[in-house]
């Protein structure tokens, strides 16, 4: 592997991103095919990564930075950071070339492109830091460059505010990250993060709980957890499509890569850390899931079954054996293919018709029959159901959870539950958009231009690729990652069928019956239409309704109405969540910091004097301590 | 890293191979158990319970053929899709829900301890498996444009998740029981020691409910509530889009009465394997009486009382066998 190419891939973006004003001077257009290109090119470098990376080789560059603070600007690549970066740079790429459709004729280009291009950059740096520094300062970069695209629209209220949230959230995550990453320093003496630090012989006693603690809330914000997801269905919905796409499947992955890097792959953790681990997931599923049921804004419902998702991440990564990390980078990956699958289609809907509600939607479906097509299988991908790929890690994860036992069982019921209240807000979301009568107002919508339907076509077909050969990404991709962490234990080369002590899946054997099952179908179908006297013919009617005339919007059936015995059964449930739900977390830590800045305020009177003896006080104090 | 334990290396051992793709799979899927034997035992015993039912409401009932002359009379008719339907999903929904009901059949053991197509873990698919059909049944309701296909449809939906964590967890029960996920091992397992219906009686219970709402018989038709939504989502379905989906029914059917018998009260195996079949094929027909009676005398439960039903009766019962066999692996 030439590391030259690396060192172009890595710094592509950033220089990408000081030319597309110039670009933009030969043609509007430029801009998008430029950033196209250049996304292009990143993903295939890294691509052609992946075979040194599965030979078991690792890649380090290192180059001097800041020699005062011995911190050099490294680059580490192992079999985890390939796969985080294969997630955003394939993405990216497919987020720009829709971009190019979708931007088309709306302002602010250039400060699009250029923040994307930024963004795609600091989270491939975040992947790719060899030391945590450089990891913090890519960090950064990449929520300042977020920020500017959730108030991308910054002439409308709704995006500011969610923009101001976000800002405010995930700095406070990166406060956190910062105390730790100098809590680490400070006993371990360096910022490398290729060092094995055993938690429990580091450092006094509540080192250990302090460092799980303050990454866990650090990287939960980023990675949507419950309770720290409060930022999401806001932020979400109001940025362009094709960024909550990134949001969603690239960025929220690199909170999960934080925790797996630094838990389990630096710390030798405390014993309870992955049951914790798993109850947050099981919690967010759960949480992520139910709130999803109720929404009628289709980017917050994906908002919200994005983080549902993350939960059964979290759940894989919490079992904490070698499976059940596999099932859970594999159902990362998985979502990260059909969730942004999933935004890049809704933003397709909102694209042409202009509206987020979906009971303002409905027969779209003959309007638009590639996006459909493509929603429908990442609507299924994601609830699991077989053949597609989100099955076979949803089973991985089932398997690793019953293999652990104990508490595990109960965690296992959860999932498995989750998965049906996952398909019920999917099939709602179809329903309302997809299927129906077609509303007056809709009648003339078309088809999105090829810049939008190719990136959702190619995600959509790997879908059911990784759905039918899941021997590929669990042995190029995701197996590599395990070996990371469980230092090679895993052997992922007898993966075929996947097996655990528990389960053998074979895919392409069920797929194929399921399709010879499918083929039988259509051979009983033409076996009673040989036989029939009637016209062979499928004739087209209007549809039956007991013979009533029923204006149109009778024959609407509304999206409100889906799951109204559900919102009535759960409803104390529910109004928890509208009346604030989990941000009180949020109102009272600001309210209580607000009370500590009140103190501190009240020794910032003006007066010169009171400042002078302040400083005197001090330099007492001082004095003392040194003379001790 | 050494935290993780011994068991990891039982990855590396290569579990025995099993020849998975052969000819024989073909006939499985096709004649024995799959497609034909069990659609004809599923048509059969959805005769006996109309003719049940039917004696129990003083009627007479139809004769033992109504429920084959019924589905070759919707083979040899015209399909009808309406103008506004989605065709594709329309028409796929109804191939879909055959094929999914007929390879379930091969992970469900008829008459032996050993389904046709087992494989570690395969019990979690054969959920999946059986969910397909209601999921079928649910986009094929939803993409007919048809009002009382959509609500049929969102009822459809509402009751898979009302009964979907009561077999979640009554089947879970037995695999923690068991040590497998295996269905070949629980039935194994009770035949050595002791039937499940007895250890996990509630759980059983639960299972049964569960099933019943599952295919969607009385006092669990809401989906197709014929008084009040004609069909629902059945509704714009006819001639032989209709019968498939009454084949994948009846299959279902079958598959059912089978994974409850496999689950809670398998055996006793005579070694005969066509005296194992029949006396399998006897216990489906005795569940049946229970499921007629029940159908006979309740009226159809609304939606949310049957959601309420499912997530505190039903779930109340599950949790119990459930809490019982986790302490029992704990212990």
């Amino acid at each position: 592997m030439n590391t030259d190419l690396l060192i172009i891939a890595i710094s592509l973006p950033f220089i990408a991103a000081l030319a597309v004003p110039f670009v933009g001077m030969i043609s509007s257009k430029a801009r998008g095919y430029f950033s196209s290109i250049v996304t292009v090119v990143i993903a295939s470098i890294i691509m052609l990564t992946i075979p040194t990376i599965y030979s078991g080789e690792t890649i380090e560059l290192l180059f001097q930075w800041i020699p005062i603070l011995g911190v050099d600007f490294g680059i580490y690549i192992d079999g985890l950071s390939i796969l985080i970066a294969l997630i955003i740079s394939v993405l990216g790429a497919l987020a720009s070339i829709y971009s190019i459709g979708f931007m088309k004729d709306r302002e602010g280009s250039n400060r699009y492109y250029i923040l994307l291009l930024l963004f795609i950059g600091s989270m491939l740096g975040v992947a790719f830091s060899s030391n945590l520094f450089l990891f913090y300062v890519f960090w950064e970069l990449m929520t300042l460059t977020s920020w500017g695209l959730v108030i991308f629209y910054q002439r409308e209220e709704k995006p500011l505010k969610a923009g101001y949230k976000y800002f405010v959230m995930t700095t406070a995550a990166s406060v956190w990250i910062l105390i730790a990453i100098t809590a680490i320093f400070s006993y371990t003496g360096t910022f490398d993060m290729r060092i094995v630090i055993p938690l429990s012989a580091t450092g006094p006693g509540w080192l250990g709980p302090f460092l799980l603690v303050s990454l866990f809330i650090g990287f939960g914000i980023k990675a949507t957890i419950v309770p720290l997801h409060t930022w999401t269905p806001a932020a979400y919905s109001e940025t362009p499509a094709p960024i909550s796409a990134i949001f969603s499947s690239a960025m929220t992955k690199l909170g999960i890569y934080g925790i797996v890097r630094l838990f389990y792959v630096m710390f030798i953790p405390l014993s309870f850390t992955y049951p914790l681990i798993a109850a947050f997931g099981v919690v967010t599923m759960v949480i992520g899931g139910m709130m999803a049921l109720i929404q009628e804004d289709i980017k917050r419902l994906l908002a919200y079954s994005s983080v549902s998702q993350i939960g059964y991440v979290l759940l894989g990564i919490g079992v904490g054996t070698a499976f059940g990390i596999a099932g859970g980078l594999f159902h990362l990956l998985n979502h990260a293919m059909f969730k942004a699958l999933l935004f890049l289609c809704a933003g397709a809907v909102i694209y042409r018709v202009g509206t987020r509600d979906i009971n303002e939607l409905g027969g779209l479906a003959k309007k638009m029959p590639i996006t459909a097509a493509c929603f429908i299988i990442g609507a299924l991908a994601v609830s699991g159901v077989p053949p597609f790929n989100g099955f076979v890690s949803k089973l991985m994860i089932y398997e690793a959870t019953i293999e652990a036992g104990g508490i595990y069982y109960v965690l296992c019921a959860v999932a498995a539950f989750v998965s049906v209240i996952t398909l019920a807000y999917f099939v709602k979301a179809v329903h309302s958009i997809f299927f129906g009568q077609s509303l007056e107002n809709l009648k003339e919508m078309k088809e999105v231009s090829p810049y939008m339907y190719v990136p959702m076509c190619i995600l959509a077909a790997g879908c059911i690729i990784f759905g039918i050969f899941p021997q590929l990404p669990l042995r190029y991709l995701v197996g590599p990652a395990v070996g990371v962490i469980t230092s090679g234990v895993w052997t992922y080369d007898i993966l075929y069928p996947i097996r655990s002590d528990l389960g053998i899946w074979d895919a392409v054997t069920a797929t194929s019956l399921l399709i010879i099952g499918i083929i039988v179908g259509v051979l009983i179908y033409y076996f009673g239409m040989g036989r029939s006297t009637t016209s062979p013919k499928i004739e087209k009617t209007k549809i039956f309704v007991g013979g009533e005339e029923l204006a149109p919007d009778e024959l609407q059936f509304s999206s409100a109405h889906f799951y109204s015995s559900i919102k009535t059964s759960l409803k104390p449930f529910y109004d928890l969540s509208r009346a604030g739900g989990f941000d009180w977390i949020y109102f009272n830590s600001a309210a209580a910091f607000e009370r500590t800045c009140e103190y501190l305020r009240k020794t910032h009177t003006g007066s010169l004097a009171m400042y002078i003896a302040w400083f005197m006080i001090a330099l007492i104090l001082f004095g003392m301590v040194l003379l001790i | 890293m050494n935290f993780y334990n011994a068991r990891e290396k039982n990855h590396l051992q290569i579990i025995e191979d099993r020849d998975i793709v052969n000819w024989w799979s073909l006939f499985h899927l096709l004649v024995f158990p799959g497609l034909i034997f069990a659609a004809t035992i599923g048509l059969l015993l959805l005769w006996l319970l109309r003719k049940l039912i039917a004696r129990f409401q003083w009627r007479v009932g139809p004769p033992i053929y109504q429920c084959f002359a019924d589905f070759f009379k919707l083979l040899f008719k015209e399909s009808i899709v309406p103008a506004d339907a989605n065709r594709i999903v329309f028409i796929l929904a109804s191939f879909v829900s055959l094929s999914a009901a007929t390879v379930a059949m091969l992970l469900i053991p008829i008459g032996s301890s050993q389904p046709f197509q087992g494989f570690m873990g395969d019990i979690i698919v054969l959920i999946y498996l059986l969910s397909i059909p209601s999921i079928a049944i649910i986009l094929g309701g939803s993409s007919s444009s048809n009002p009382f296909g959509a609500v049929g449809a969102s009822r459809e939906m509402v009751l898979m998740i009302a009964y979907e964590i009561g077999l979640i967890l009554s089947i879970l029960t037995l695999a923690i029981d068991a040590g497998s996920l295996m269905i070949g091992d629980i039935v194994k397992y009770q035949v050595s020691n002791q039937i499940y219906l007895i250890r996990y009686p509630f759980a059983a219970v639960a299972f049964f409910i569960c099933v019943q709402a599952k295919l969607g018989i009385t006092p669990f038709d809401i989906p197709d509530a014929k008084t009040e939504l004609i069909a629902g989502p059945y509704t714009e379905y006819s001639g032989r889009l209709l019968a498939l989906f009454k084949l994948s029914h009846a299959i279902l059917f079958f598959g059912l009465m089978s994974m409850m018998i496999s689950l809670f009260f398998p055996g006793p195996f005579t070694g005969v394997y066509i005296f194992d079949v029949l006396i399998h094929l006897l216990k489906c027909s005795i569940i049946v009486i229970p499921i007629s009676i029940i159908a006979a005398v309740n009226p159809r439960l609304k939606i949310n009382h049957a959601l309420r039903f499912f997530w505190i009766f039903v779930f109340i019962l599950a949790a119990v066998d459930f809490a019982r066999a986790l302490l029992l692996v704990i212990a």
